[in-house]
């Protein structure tokens, strides 16, 4: 127990004095995470609303591969685009394999699928009436649009904060395709996985307190962002 | 109201600020300069040796050393797929495979360690001081002591395999537990079984004070411990550095790479003793 | 009695939910500058009509035109119509946003100003005496408050044609007669207002022209006048025979 406490404290040392790795590989995984899920969230968001306003042969089948792809597991993705990437696959002349890039691409991939189910959930929880008020207000196509998507707002903000606590929690792409190389790809997840062989374990303990602390905010905006509409 | 629009506005500027900072860093980190991708062993990495040695290099050659850990088989499978510059490894056979089927070209015999066998202190297997190591995997497998392999296909695992195999014994009882992880985890794993493992003295010594287990068997020639740098073959794949990766090899077989290595310590405990420069040779 | 204009004329409009023809209507006339009414028993199709008559529903057969002349399905014709028309629904739905935003939403689609946006809503808002709910967001209010401010949101665009479904179901009976008599005046300065209602003292008081929808088809579409007149003839009260089943 004794080891524990010593860890934890030094951890909270750690913190407290901004040790620069600490810094660097927070920094690192925030970014990554942030780039990662705003790429996700230009393609997903159209993608979730296109999903549940156009009716298309096969979309049973199609909702159904979405709702698979939701509990993707991370080192899955890892593994299928370690194979494109690498030089020997399709994509390996772009060099992305062990860079943020490659990272930002796998976790792209990850959290796509949420993005698009959650944003699609979200359209599909607004009232029905929202249609013939916009069409009688005397709003454009383009404005009913406008509408619609301003009412599903907290959904769509709820669905991006998701995948975000998905990318920046995820061990297995960013191992895979990262590589963990020391203030490039070195993230929180990452480190904690590897550092600890180092025994290093007070290291770790500082990543794994500040990853917690991220998750709550994370997880606190989703509670917020749901709730903030209803009070 | 206002109150809720403020914390609002709050969040957004919060969001905002994260944006514009994480790709302000993208442009500046798309001009790096040159990379090295070295890929190794995770007991190599985790020795914290490789901090030491590469910096002076990065420096000389103004070159960034990307380096990725893994198991010694998939740093060969990496470099095989042409994801390596040059890699650092220990398994002589494997090495020497790499090499003749042509991925690999001029390798060079770095540094080497030893392994050693831990176990619990009530040593069940009775092997405590034993020096013959392929006995005492005999005795472990004859008493059904529990032993922890890590099964990842890593040159340490390699080395295990081939002293099972020298004991004529095929180990796939239940007393066997393959972890598939990296050292450190699996050391873990061997200490919460109070179990026997093949470490390598470098992991070993990072967790010595935080386990309860001890060294019962070292000293076989068996346990000689090898590393070999190998550029990765450009003839083979054209965008290699191989240029950089030969620098690299030069560099850290070279009077101060050497020198690094053998002034080298963690724990107080020298690690790594040079092979390329016989010590004495060393100035 | 001087007949009024017809402003709005549905001619051989029929609608099928499925298979289910639900709407029949040879000929329905809406006379401008009055208070017509509609009326008819749950499911008679009121609310139906009501939608294809305000162009929020465009997918049925037949003909509609304004003023006399055709209205063709054209996105950009219906959207210059829909813009002359409001409607109340039953049961009204409002954005999440404030109760403001809300009431100036029609303005702000058609392009106004942020400051004449901001003046027409609190004057609208004083006149209809919702003042005090204008800073409060549209899910923080309760039935009655939704309806009214779903009102002003119908009002502030001066409508040449209002549309409103059984409104009162919400609204207490002061803000009823509120109500009504502000869509008296609304009248009275030259507004055609479409009420469906099962209110009886309203149908009394206000009416002026008498709809009845039976099963999806207009069994009167006149004059209230000439409705009770045609009653008299048979000997008996026809809108409250009418209304008995409603």
């Amino acid at each position: 127990m004794g080891y524990i406490w010593g860890g934890i404290k030094q951890a909270i040392a750690l913190i407290i004095q901004l040790d620069p790795e600490v810094v660097e590989i927070v920094w690192t995984s925030v970014k990554l995470s942030t780039i990662s899920t705003l790429l996700a969230s230009i393609i997903g968001i159209p993608g979730g609303i296109a999903v549940s306003k156009i009716d298309f042969k096969g979309k049973y089948l199609f909702d159904t591969i979405l709702n698979t792809l939701l509990s993707l597991p991370t080192v899955v993705v890892g593994l299928a685009v370690y194979s494109l990437i690498s030089y020997r696959g399709p994509l390996g002349q772009l060099e992305l394999l062990f860079t943020g890039k490659g990272i930002i691409l796998g976790q792209v991939i990850l959290i796509l699928p949420i993005i698009v189910a959650l944003v699609r959930n979200a359209i599909h929880e607004i009232d029905d009436r929202i249609y013939d008020t916009a069409i009688s207000l005397g709003a454009t196509g383009t404005q009913r649009f406008r509408l619609l998507i301003s009412e599903a707002r907290y959904g769509i903000m709820g669905a991006v904060v998701a995948g975000y606590g998905r990318v920046i929690g995820e061990v297995g792409v960013s191992m895979m395709l990262g590589g963990n190389i020391r203030r490039v790809t070195r993230t929180i997840t990452t480190a904690i996985a590897l550092e600890t062989n180092k025994g290093r374990f007070s290291f770790g303990i500082a990543l794994g307190l500040i990853l917690l602390s991220i998750s709550f905010i994370v997880n606190f905006l989703i509670y917020y962002l749901q709730t903030g509409d209803k009070e | 109201m206002n109150f809720m629009n403020n914390k609002k506005k709050l969040i957004l500027v919060l969001v905002l600020t994260v944006l514009v900072s994480s790709f302000s860093f993208v442009v500046v980190e798309a001009k790096s300069g040159d990379r090295l991708i070295l890929a190794t062993t995770t007991s190599t990495e985790n020795s914290g040796l490789l901090n030491e040695l590469l910096p002076p290099f990065e420096e000389k050659f103004g070159v960034r050393v990307d380096v990725v850990s893994v198991g010694t088989g998939k740093a060969i499978r990496l470099a095989e797929n042409g994801d390596a510059d040059v890699i650092l490894v220990h398994a002589r056979k494997a090495e020497d495979k790499f090499v003749n089927e042509g991925y690999g070209v001029n390798r060079r015999s770095v540094m080497y360690n030893d392994f050693i066998i831990l176990g619990p202190k009530s040593d069940p297997a009775g092997i405590k001081g034993m020096q013959d190591v392929t006995k005492a995997f005999q005795k472990i497998a004859e008493s059904n002591s529990e032993f922890v392999s890590r099964g990842d296909d890593s040159g340490t695992n390699k080395k295990e395999l081939s002293i099972w195999k020298k004991a004529g014994i095929k180990p796939d009882d239940s007393w066997y537990l393959e972890t598939g992880q990296g050292m450190g985890a699996s050391i873990n794993v061997a200490n919460e079984k109070q179990a026997y493992i093949l470490a390598d003295r470098g992991t070993y010594l990072a967790y010595k004070g935080k386990i309860d287990l001890a060294i019962v068997t070292e000293g076989d020639p068996l346990l000689y411990n090898p590393y070999g740098i190998i550029p990765v073959n450009p003839a083979l794949y054209s965008h290699v550095n191989y240029q950089l990766a030969m620098s690299l090899v030069g560099y850290i077989t070279s009077q101060q790479g050497q020198g690094i290595i053998n002034d080298y310590t963690k724990y107080g405990k020298k690690l790594f003793k040079p092979l390329a420069i016989k010590p004495g040779n060393l100035e | 009695m001087k007949k009024k204009e017809i402003i709005l004329k549905a001619e051989n409009v029929t609608k099928y939910y499925g298979q289910e023809k639900v709407l029949d209507i040879e000929q329905f006339n809406l006379y401008q500058n009055a208070f017509n009414f509609l009326l008819g028993a749950n499911g008679s199709g009121k609310t139906t009509l009501l939608r294809i008559l305000s162009l929020v529903d465009k997918d049925y057969n037949g003909q509609l035109s304004y003023c006399g002349k055709e209205i063709n399905k054209q996105e950009s014709e219906l959207l210059n119509l829909r813009r002359k028309f409001s409607v109340i629904w039953q049961e009204p739905y409002l954005y999440n946003k404030s109760v403001a935003d809300n009431i100036g939403l029609p303005l702000k689609l058609r392009k106004k100003s942020k400051n004449c946006i901001k003046n027409k809503v609190a004057e609208l808002a004083k006149e209809l005496k919702i003042s005090h709910l204008l800073d409060k967001n549209s899910k923080q209010l309760s039935g009655g408050e939704k309806q009214k401010v779903s009102i002003a949101r119908a009002l502030i665009t001066e409508p040449e044609i209002l549309f409103i479904d059984e409104p009162t179901t919400n609204l207490d009976y002061k803000s009823n007669q509120f109500f009504n008599e502000l869509f008296t005046k609304l009248v009275a300065k030259g507004v055609t207002i479409l009420l469906i209602t099962h209110d009886l003292y309203q149908i009394e008081k206000l009416a002026e022209y008498i709809t009845i929808l039976k099963q999806g088809k207009i069994v009167i579409n006149e004059h209230k006048e000439q409705v009770l007149n045609e009653g008299e003839l048979e000997g008996n009260n026809i809108i409250g025979q009418k209304l008995v089943f409603a």
